[in-house]
């Protein structure tokens, strides 16, 4: 189920807010419980044979955490119990995600054709094996507990709104929240703003741009040009954030809707002066996860620096790895470890010198790239793309599809544009949140609400990007 | 339940997740898994075993016209569309060379009743119900789609043919 369905904005949604609300705010292991039963139900919508998969999931890692405990309660390290749950987390998470990647590449290398049957992805599994992996990995460092409630620690591994799309919420950062947590009218009203501006992004803005990067990607060969497929990126570019920004924003808001506090996932990324600043404001919660499970036990920047480099590129690849079981996932991956290290050895000293716009255009522009390593699956259309933005393909700078494209889509990619920098939220806090102003506000969110249900009404064009991850 | 858990010696509890793990992704590869049959054996079995005759075989420039899928990218295929020109019934199975391939021929499928929804939607009323019993599933290397009065039937000889 997405939240930008209308099965979910009609019936789920509020069918689960009104059973969640009446019950007494006192009663919190009622409240997990029907939060529980409705993750999944949302869970199961899609494949109900994985929620089997999902309930193992909690098991093992609730009971590997409790023996990691017991075991340092004796003075031990529960070293053994870690290792369990982290080989048994990473088989389930690469046989469903990495098996049929590991085939292919096998019988591509060998030139040989082993039969074998690919697996449909549970949904959200990177996100709740990376969630629980957190888990165990705080408990063994002891930064947190073991949770003694199976109940509240299936909760949050399920918790429905960061469920299928994150953000990859840490153990630690809601393990009070499962135990004691209130919701007033102010977290409902700021819970509800949050998930309308989510949903209009996601809806109005990422879907649109999305149908735009689809029918440039299937324009025939004679109405391809440069400007046409740079277009192209620069419409995936602002699909992807809006897509996933927006979906985001919509698990933040529900999320404060039923009390929980995630922690923020996008901060406004393309106004970035580097990558290095990109990647502090790009999906920050998987950032922050692999900093600190990976690259700091790695040893982080404070080895040698052919060490550094390396401690990057294991990271990097990895990142990609992690979008998806395919190699121009690994190549976007290391794209950006590779960009990282020129940056840090190289060409730090000189940024600094240069002038903010060519910072900013200079970032874009690679974010761009890395989005059409990361859009195109294969090799060769990839080639063909960029070869194409490149203008070494002899196809033309412009044409008439060009100049059509930008007088239909010119006004919608300047909004997008507009709508991924801070000005336009700043402009509403201070303007519409304004004593007296309030209503503006409130029509402004209606507005967005209703526009967002009638596209989905009557349009059909829905996909979501990190869905699949 | 923590306190339960404890009484149970940890290694029979990890063992017992293996096993459990195991099994259930034992169960799960084998109702996904297909055997390797050729194209030809599942058309004479839909033909012998289903209404498909009354449809019309499609080649390769219908395949593309309607479903937007390209044979050259695929092992092989078979598909029928209804002879009359406001028929919505229509089956098709595609054999993959690469499992990875199986995602895209899902999305042409799931497409292609959309937009069959849209062109019927406001009048064709046995056409929408049609439609909305569509059966689009993945088996082994094989895509299965189908618009039919009984798409249960076909889905039943498909599954037969290739399990």
């Amino acid at each position: 189920m997405l939240f930008s369905s209308i099965l979910f904005l009609l019936y789920f949604l509020p069918a689960t807010l009104a059973i969640y609300y009446l019950v007494p705010r006192k009663n919190i292991e009622a409240r997990n419980l029907v939060l529980l039963a409705a993750s999944l139900l949302f869970y199961s919508w899609g494949e109900p044979v994985y929620i089997v998969l999902m309930i193992y999931s909690a098991f093992l890692n609730y009971y590997s955490a409790l023996q990691i405990g017991r075991a340092q309660e004796k003075g031990r390290s529960g070293k053994g119990s870690m290792l369990f749950a982290l080989f048994m987390n990473l088989l389930v998470l690469g046989f469903f995600k990495y098996f049929g990647f590991l085939m292919d590449t096998f019988n591509s290398l060998t030139g040989l054709h082993i039969h074998y049957t690919a697996l449909s992805l549970p949904i959200g599994i990177s996100f709740y094996t990376f969630q629980a992996l957190s888990y165990i990995f705080d408990v063994y460092r002891k930064n947190v507990g073991p949770q003694k409630s199976f109940l509240r620690f299936t909760l949050y591994l399920s918790l429905f709104p960061q469920l299928i799309a994150g953000p990859i919420v840490k153990y630690r950062d809601v393990e009070e929240q499962l135990s004691v947590r209130s919701t007033d009218w102010i977290d409902f009203g700021e819970g509800t703003k949050r998930f309308i501006f989510g949903l209009g992004k996601k809806v109005l803005l990422a879907n649109n741009f999305g149908a735009l990067y689809a029918a440039i990607g299937a324009l025939p060969d004679s109405d391809v040009s440069v400007v046409t497929y740079w277009i192209g990126i620069g419409a995936y570019t602002l699909q992807i954030y809006f897509d996933f920004s927006g979906y985001s924003d919509m698990a933040i808001g529900l999320g404060r809707m039923f009390g929980f506090e995630f922690s923020e996932n996008f901060n406004y990324p393309y106004i970035s002066d580097s990558i290095t600043e990109f990647w502090r404001r790009w999906h920050i919660s998987l950032s922050t996860w692999f900093r600190e499970y990976v690259y700091i036990p790695l040893g982080g920047n404070r080895v040698t620096v052919p060490r550094h480099i390396l401690n990057l590129l294991i990271v990097w690849s990895l990142t990609g790895l992690w979008h998806g079981a395919s190699w121009n996932f690994v190549l976007w991956g290391t794209y950006y470890g590779v960009l990282l290290i020129i940056e840090k050895y190289v060409l730090h000293p000189y940024m600094e010198k240069w002038p903010g716009w060519v910072r900013h255009l200079y970032t874009l522009v690679i974010v761009m790239i890395g989005w059409t390593f990361f859009s195109i699956t294969d090799f060769g259309a990839m080639k063909k793309y960029f070869a194409v933005m490149l203008g070494v393909s002899g196809h033309a700078f412009a044409n008439m599809k060009t100049l059509y494209l930008l007088r239909t889509h010119g006004i919608l990619l300047a909004l997008g544009m507009c709508l991924s920098t801070p000005a336009p939220m700043k402009w509403f806090r201070e303007r519409l949140e304004k004593e007296g102003h309030e209503w503006q506000g409130i029509v402004l969110l209606m507005l967005i609400l209703i526009l967002s249900i009638a596209y989905l009404v009557f349009g059909s064009y829905n996909p979501f990007l990190y869905f699949r991850f | 339940m923590d306190k339960q858990l404890n009484r149970i010696p940890p290694v029979l509890v990890r063992l017992a997740l293996i096993l459990v793990l195991f099994l259930f992704l034992r169960g799960i590869y084998a109702s996904a898994s297909a055997r390797d049959v050729d194209m030809a054996d599942i058309r004479s079995a839909m033909l012998q075993n289903t209404d498909i005759g009354k449809m019309k075989e499609c080649n390769n420039r219908k395949l593309m016209q309607f479903m937007g899928i390209n044979y050259e990218n695929y092992d092989s295929y078979l598909y029928y569309k209804s002879k009359e020109s406001l028929g919505v019934d229509e089956v098709l199975v595609v054999k993959v060379r690469s499992a990875a391939d199986l995602d895209g021929l899902k999305d042409s499928a799931e497409n292609r009743v959309q937009s069959q929804e849209k062109a019927f939607d406001g009048y064709g009323t046995n056409q929408m119900k049609l439609l909305a019993n569509a059966v689009i599933e993945t088996k082994g290397n094989y895509l299965f789609y189908c618009v039919a009065e009984n798409p249960g039937k076909y889905e039943e000889v498909f599954r037969h043919a290739v399990q």
